[in-house]
């Protein structure tokens, strides 16, 4: 320790003393009266405004917040976001005059946070430039624009027949191990691998550690998390931070939005967020209404997915896309939670337990699946084949009870039944498989031109890959130009066409044939 | 859960203390209390009936907690600081004294709480040198 003089510091602690804030200021105080299960109530605090963080006195020293939930005549009702164990009965609560809000900013990407924005990743502190107050109000009508851009998840299934836009809701939804996550997964690493300059946010509610572990694990490997915040509650949090987790996400998402750049968020899942809102209502005492849920279930996922948006390009033109993910059981998409959120959304992906288990994987049930936005947010180059593509699987589906009878059906259905066959199994992809444009259109052509055709179903997996090599090696410029411009002139289409049927020919002499 | 909330039942007794004895209020006044389960909250129940009496009267309680015995003129200062401060129009104090204080003062009053002791003032200027 240096030299200081008695003097000197006597004089440093004067000036320090005098630079606090000292002024006299009458501070509203209330007194905690009960508290239990994450809930606490206040008395006094009557200026007390809904969403007001209020700082608790803590027998630790530094103060727990809790923010207002209910706002009654005689108290408070606030949702802690502490540890209840160090707040006690006659605790001093504190208004902070300000909403519960998160850092935002690009110093989160790439971090694994908490609904608070507190890093859990052990990579150290996050210095964040702004802040944003967790619930906002959506955009309005005159700052958006249409969605029209087109964001690809990489999965053939989902880029060709349910489309989905920058700024659009698409909705996933399916029984519990469907691959909903892997999805949701899979359309993170397809914009690092395809360098989109989206910027990813998976909100995780109410999910076991070890599976978001996994995940994240996974996204370093793929190199995405570079392009990723991960915010995380799990289902040993307590509910008030699921609760709050989707709109904490969506400040991190909005951030990037208002300042001209696209993200992606998925909320995996809502169902589980209902059920954390519901824990908190019942025990803010608010009446349940239908299967317990409180009256106002459906505005916590209105407000939160109206949030996402395409805004015009007076507003920067920047987007958040949102990919909610609601778990059904036993199929049951009339549910509460699943048609509220149906409704929200701009479409949805259906995944069954059914295709998934007869191996059809992505499960994806593209009958009931639809996109609103469709071919809006496609490249022409993809609507040209998407067209077709959905045609035969739909009259493949109308014959699909026959297939069985395949033997005494005439040509034309038996063609049909065949193709569809083929069709499903080109459709067929693995787990963070994301294909470019450019691939996905190489593979539907040949699919949709009939090139597969005498090539036996289980084979078009091999044979698929095959004239993608092919295309690689021989259309490498044809491949360059369309995902430069998102389009491809007829006589491109052709030599693919062409080159994809030559390919599968000489399969075909190597004994790959339908019997 | 109570039928009528503790603010309206605390209107209703400063209505009666208008018109009848303190003694008689009370005995009316207690069975509805543990009635409605409120036997375990008279504290909040007098706070609410000094906010009623702020609102209604603009009659100010001070409760004044100091580390010493402050001097008259200086409780008389203080009260007259509140009183302009939250309006109102007549005040009456109460003394605690509370060395854990260090020194200054805390008073409470319906409308809120000046913190003028020492103890906050050094966990302040702790709270700011920690960052």
């Amino acid at each position: 320790m240096a030299n200081i003089s008695l003097s000197e510091l006597s004089q440093e602690l004067r000036a320090a003393i005098n630079d606090l804030q000292s002024s006299p200021e009458i501070k509203n105080v209330g007194l905690v009266t009960k508290i239990g299960d994450g809930i606490v109530w206040i008395y006094g605090l009557a200026d007390c405004g809904y969403n007001e963080m209020i700082a608790i006195e803590s027998t630790q020293g530094e103060p727990i917040y809790a923010f207002a939930l209910n706002l009654e005549e005689d108290q408070i009702g606030a949702v802690l976001l502490g540890d209840e164990r160090y707040v006690s009965a006659g605790a001093k609560a504190r208004l902070t005059g300000k909403p519960l809000a998160v850092p935002v900013g690009p110093e989160l990407v790439g971090r694994v946070v908490d609904p608070l924005g507190n890093p859990i990743d052990g990579l150290g502190p996050i210095k964040a430039s702004a802040t944003s107050p967790v619930e906002k109000i959506a955009p309005g009508v005159i700052t958006r624009q249409s969605v029209k851009q087109s964001l690809m998840t990489g999965i053939k299934a989902v880029d060709a027949i349910i489309p989905i836009g920058r700024g659009q809701r698409e909705l996933i939804i399916g029984d519990r191990q469907t691959g909903k996550t892997a999805v949701a997964v899979d359309a993170i690493v397809n914009q690092h691998r395809q360098q989109t300059g989206v910027i990813s946010i998976y909100v995780s509610i109410g999910q076991k550690k070890s599976k978001v572990a996994r995940i994240v694990d996974r996204l370093r490997q793929e190199g995405a998390m570079d392009s990723t915040i991960v915010v995380l509650t799990s289902a040993s949090d307590p509910a008030a931070l699921q609760y709050i987790a989707p709109y904490a996400g969506c400040a991190m998402g909005e951030y990037f939005r208002d300042n001209k750049q696209d993200a992606l968020i998925i909320y995996d899942d809502l169902s589980k967020h209902a059920w954390a809102y519901r824990q908190v209502s019942l025990l803010l005492r608010r009446p349940p209404g239908r299967e317990a849920y409180p009256g106002d279930v459906f505005y916590i996922h209105s407000r939160l997915l109206e949030r996402a948006a395409k805004l015009s390009d007076a507003e920067g033109g920047g987007s958040l896309t949102a990919l909610p993910i609601i778990e059904t059981q036993a199929n049951d998409v009339s549910a509460y939670i699943p048609t509220n959120v149906i409704s929200i959304t701009d479409g949805q992906i259906y995944l069954e337990s059914d295709l998934f288990y007869q191996g059809i994987r992505p499960a994806i049930n593209v009958g009931l699946s639809v996109s609103r936005v469709g071919g809006a947010a496609q490249s022409k180059a993809m609507k040209s084949v998407a067209g077709p593509l959905r045609l035969e699987l739909a009259q493949y589906r109308e014959l699909a009870a026959f297939a069985q009878l395949s033997t005494d059906l005439d040509p034309d259905t038996k063609k049909r039944i065949d193709r569809g066959r083929r069709l499903t199994e080109v459709l067929k992809q693995g787990q963070y498989e994301p294909m470019s444009l450019s691939d996905q259109l190489v593979v539907l052509l040949a699919a949709t031109s009939g090139a597969f055709d005498n090539v036996r179903p289980e084979q078009v997996p091999a044979a698929a890959q095959s004239v993608l090599d092919a295309a690689h090696a021989q259309a490498a410029d044809i491949l360059k130009n369309v995902a430069a411009s998102g389009e491809i002139s007829d006589a491109d289409k052709n030599k693919l066409i062409s080159l994809a049927q030559a390919t599968t020919v000489s399969l075909s002499a190597n004994g790959a044939t339908k019997p | 859960m109570s039928a009528y909330s503790r603010q309206k039942f605390v209107r209703a007794l400063l209505s009666l203390l208008e018109k009848h004895p303190v003694k008689s209020v009370a005995a009316v006044a207690a069975p509805e209390i543990i009635k409605q389960g409120w036997a375990n909250s008279l504290d909040l129940i007098s706070n609410d009936l000094s906010r009623e009496l702020l609102r209604q009267k603009k009659h100010l309680e001070i409760s004044l907690t100091s580390a010493y015995d402050l001097p008259h003129r200086l409780r008389q200062q203080i009260a007259k600081f509140l009183a302009d401060q939250i309006h109102a129009d007549t005040t009456h104090v109460t003394v605690t004294i509370d060395p854990a204080l260090l020194g200054g003062f805390i008073a409470t009053t319906p409308a809120g709480e000046l913190d003028a002791s020492l103890s906050s003032q050094i966990n302040q200027l702790k709270h700011q040198t920690n960052g």
